[in-house]
């Protein structure tokens, strides 16, 4: 049978003492840090303000407060202003919070469209619901405005979608074509803001 | 009178830490002086008492003791000590096996030391304006000594070097300012010289070792690294009496000898991390002693010189580990994770120093390290082509210890090419030269023509012009009596801009340098971008702002299939990206909704947790990043603090990131979406540098952001308030 002396056995306890000290302190070392969130950057757009503009265009100097294109907008060449839509273009913008929006298109309809497809008809949709549809049977540039009560939009972005019908189809490579759209832009504004303003 | 008080000062200064450390040196030599002569005791004495008292600096620094005031109390306290406790007797005279020198071989040695001395010490009076001495060397010094405390620079990459010797000038500083701490520098080659004589002169080849000295004394890189607040020289002079003690411990077989030979080697570490070869030096050359020495004695030697050794070193790496998160930072950064260095700046920095960038073979060195001397920053001297005759003196006992010393102080040249990290190696390969067997007129004549070609204006006819090398005799920058600052002027171009930030800006300003610049003289605080994780960082927010290949204009959307989940986790699931992955902003949404983020959330990452909250500020130009290889299970977590339905989370992030294989704890429908440009995220770019405290941007005309900051600076919201045609300082309006 072992024996321990006093001396021995509180050489053991401390011995066992410090390692497991260490292996504690390896796993703090091995643990990964975790980090409260930092203070937000209120310079952002879409920060705290009463009202913001958003905007999607193609000017080589970009606007303050971009919009974001989610689909159907053809490449072009980048030192022009404008680009075709597909005859079906998305477009994202974050609203504030309790404010109503006023959403302007700045679009052209073509001659060549309208040539082989008869008169057009350009149907806007924010969150899939129509907020407005014009029908074109000359060509010329346009500009569309709606407004967007607070009600219809949810705490969450707000996604335009522009329809095309009928679409042109490209001879050279296909493409379905709509119009050629310069900007849309977005403006929010809470309801208060605008009355005193 | 100005003339008079300002060498005064600088005279004060380098007085100072000399008679400090040859004390305390005195008082370490005390069990051993008998054996030593007074050339030995006085170069000892001063390197031995160089590494106690920057240790002591150290330590009153990071108490808060750092100024005129203490320095002179510490060395009026060490001197009075050495007086006391000193040893009465002669010193000994150990020159018995020695060849004698001729009288007329004297005088020529005399000669060129007085010429060469001459020269280096005017050099060594003139302001200081070498690169890396008017930049981190010495800014680092100012930096202590305005804040009258040595502590934490998290902004400075080279503040994670050891500063054993920035030490010695800081106290040199502190008084006589930047000429003070370059004459610090001089005495160490002047100990150097002494020693290589002396360690001639104990095995006998006192007139070799002379021609030995000279060879090195002369040599234009030694030269222009002496005159400087650099620390290659001193590494070389506390290389060689590491070795030195070490041929002493071979007769006077001593514990302490031992010791204080391997305070030597930590003292190499505590100069510069290259020299840590020294700590292999002890035991190589205790097991190759002779054998009247037992193996037993040999053991307890090599303990004693490691024991010695760790004992000076040891401070660096606990500094770090507290400092910096890594005991051998700004190095080995991903052995040792920490939020000082990024991977990413470690790497390009071992790169470009293992391949100065410009050679096209390995073939190029010899001739560039001895005769031209541009690309690789400073040249030998052509004699030095003829260093591999050194291999001959491997028959002699002597001639392999110096061969074994010259390795372990050359290798770290293997992993950087500047000509002057063969300096350490220098005396040892010169001493083995003169070993070799080569007749003793014919080495007095090569390094007679050595001299000669070493001349300030013989070497220009052979060098690269852009050569790194003494070029003038600046007598009247020496003497401090150009006004108009002529000599910085033509050597710092940025001087007058300098001037402009001490002149204009107030004291307490913070001053971010795109461009790396003589600082040291500048009287703000200085950050440079690229230097460390914070610097990289905000030099990342202004080419985020700027450059199209990093502007946050994509976003990748993950729906999830609607789920209560605590923990959300975005991870990188793909072959090793080079280019690394980042993130600007993530938003994770439920059906109602954003999830707002609060107090509850805890962020964390791998790598780089430290930088998770970048993705979480709302800020647009600030991201987490990897700043490394991406690699399969790199990840973002966020902890919601409780169960929270997650349909989608968003990220913001660039177009080269966007397209990495990103992948979400759950099986979710990734899209990525484009965004248009945005001229807010300039601003948004130098609000963050201002909420970092900087002021004030400093860079060069042909930075890649000049162009951009010139032509919006509206859109920065910055002023031009300073341009000359190299240099350009904006304030930030805020």
């Amino acid at each position: 049978m072992v024996t321990f002396t006093s001396t021995s056995l509180a050489m053991r306890i401390v011995t066992i003492g410090l390692t497991l000290a260490f292996i504690s302190w390896m796993g703090q070392c091995a643990a990964p840090k975790r980090f409260p969130v930092p203070t937000q950057y209120s310079g952002n757009s879409r920060g705290n303000s009463d009202w913001s503009v958003q905007i999607v265009r193609f000017y080589k100097i970009p606007p303050e407060h971009p919009g974001t294109v989610l689909s159907g907008i053809q490449a072009g060449d980048e030192t022009l202003p404008w680009r075709w839509t597909n005859h079906k273009a998305a477009f994202r913008f974050w609203p504030l919070l309790d404010t109503n929006a006023t959403v302007e298109l700045d679009i052209s309809v073509a001659d060549v469209t309208l040539a082989q497809t008869g008169p057009v008809t350009v149907t806007v949709l924010a969150n899939n619901q129509q907020i407005g549809s014009e029908r074109y049977a000359r060509a010329g540039r346009y500009l569309l405005r709606y407004e967007v009560p607070m009600p219809s939009l949810p705490d969450r972005p707000l996604d335009l979608t522009l329809v095309v019908e009928p679409p042109w189809i490209s001879p050279a490579d296909h493409t379905d074509l709509g119009v050629i759209l310069a900007s849309v832009s977005v403006r929010f504004e809470k309801p208060t803001a605008g009355a005193t303003r | 009178m100005r003339l008079v008080i300002e060498l005064g000062r600088i005279l004060a200064g380098a007085t100072l830490v000399v008679i400090t450390c040859m004390s305390l040196g005195r008082l370490l030599l005390i069990p051993v002086q008998n054996s030593l002569d007074a050339i030995e005791r006085a170069a000892l004495s001063f390197v031995l008492g160089a590494g106690l008292m920057s240790l002591i600096v150290f330590v009153l620094g990071v108490m808060g003791f750092v100024g005129p005031r203490t320095y002179l109390g510490l060395g009026a306290v060490t001197v009075v000590a050495a007086i006391f406790m000193r040893d009465r007797s002669a010193p000994s005279r150990v020159s018995q096996r020695s060849v004698p020198l001729t009288r007329s071989w004297y005088l020529v040695w005399a000669g060129v030391l007085f010429l060469f001395g001459g020269l280096y010490l005017v050099n060594a009076f003139a302001p200081e304006v070498s690169p890396d001495g008017s930049s981190y060397h010495l800014g680092l010094v100012s930096l202590y000594a305005r804040a009258n405390r040595i502590g934490p620079v998290p902004t400075n990459f080279y503040a994670g070097l050891s500063q054993g010797l920035e030490m010695l000038f800081l106290v040199a500083f502190v008084i006589g300012k930047h000429s003070a701490a370059a004459l610090v520098h001089l005495v160490f080659l002047a100990s150097l010289l002494g020693l290589v004589v002396s360690f001639g002169r104990r095995i006998g080849v006192l007139g070799l070792a002379f021609a030995a000295a000279i060879l090195v004394a002369v040599s234009p890189v030694v030269g222009i690294d002496a005159i400087s607040a650099y620390n290659d020289v001193a590494l070389a002079c506390i290389g060689f009496s590491c070795f030195f003690l070490l041929t002493l411990w071979e007769e006077m077989p001593t514990p302490w000898v031992a010791y204080l030979a391997g305070c030597m080697a930590g003292f190499c570490y505590g100069v510069k991390y290259s020299g840590v070869g020294a700590f292999a030096l002890g035991p190589l050359l205790i097991l190759l002693a002779r054998k009247p020495v037992i193996d037993r004695s040999k053991a307890f030697a090599i303990g004693f010189f490691m024991l010695g050794a760790i004992s000076i070193a040891i401070v660096w790496p606990i500094r770090n580990a507290i400092w910096y998160g890594n005991p051998l930072a700004p190095l080995y950064n991903s052995v040792f994770a920490n939020g000082f260095v990024h991977i990413s700046l470690e790497q390009q920095y071992r790169e470009a120093m293992a391949h100065y960038g410009s050679l096209s073979s390995r073939w190029e060195i010899p001739l560039e390290i001895t005769v031209l001397g541009f690309r690789l920053q400073g040249l030998l001297g052509p004699v030095f082509l003829l260093s591999p005759v050194a291999l001959f003196s491997l028959r002699l006992k002597q001639g392999r210890r110096l061969l074994i010393a010259a390795l372990l102080f050359s290798f770290p040249f293997s992993q950087n090419l500047g000509t002057r990290f063969l300096i350490p190696a220098l005396a040892f390969i010169a001493l083995a030269m003169m070993c070799s067997g080569i007749h003793r007129r014919i080495i007095y004549g090569v390094v007679l023509i050595h001299v000669f070609l070493s001349l300030p204006m013989i070497t220009q006819f052979y060098c690269n012009p852009y050569a790194w090398r003494i070029r003038q005799l600046p007598w009247r920058a020496a003497l401090h009596i150009d006004k108009k600052h002529d000599f910085e002027r033509e050597s710092i171009s940025e001087w007058d801009a300098i001037a402009f930030l001490n002149l204009k800006t107030p004291p307490t300003t913070r001053v971010l340098g795109l461009s790396a610049f003589a600082y040291s003289y500048v009287e703000r605080e200085v950050a440079v971008a690229d230097a460390t994780a914070i610097g990289e960082n905000l030099r990342d927010v202004l080419w985020t702002a700027h450059n199209l290949a990093l502007e946050p204009n994509k976003l990748v959307s993950f729906a999830v299939a609607p789920k209560i989940t605590q923990v959300v986790r975005v991870h990188f699931d793909g072959p090793d990206a080079k280019a690394g992955w980042g993130i600007n902003e993530l938003h994770i949404y439920g059906p109602n909704g954003e999830i707002t983020r609060n107090s509850k959330w805890l962020l964390s990452a791998s790598p780089n947790a430290n930088e998770v909250a970048y993705a979480f500020d709302n800020n647009p130009v600030t991201r987490w990043a990897t700043w490394e290889a991406a690699r399969k299970g790199m990840y973002v977590e966020v902890d919601l603090g409780r169960g929270e339905a997650v349909n989608e989370i968003t990220i913001l992030t660039n177009a080269e990131s966007s397209i990495l294989p990103i992948r979400t704890l759950t099986n979710s429908e990734k899209t990525v979406l484009s965004t248009s440009s945005d001229t807010s995220l300039r601003r948004a770019a130098t609000a963050v540098i201002a909420s970092k405290g900087f002021s004030y941007l400093f860079l060069r005309f042909d930075d890649p952001l000049a162009s951009d900051l010139h032509d919006n600076a509206g859109l920065w919201r910055i002023a031009q308030v300073y341009s000359d045609p190299v240099w350009i300082i904006y304030r930030i309006d805020r």
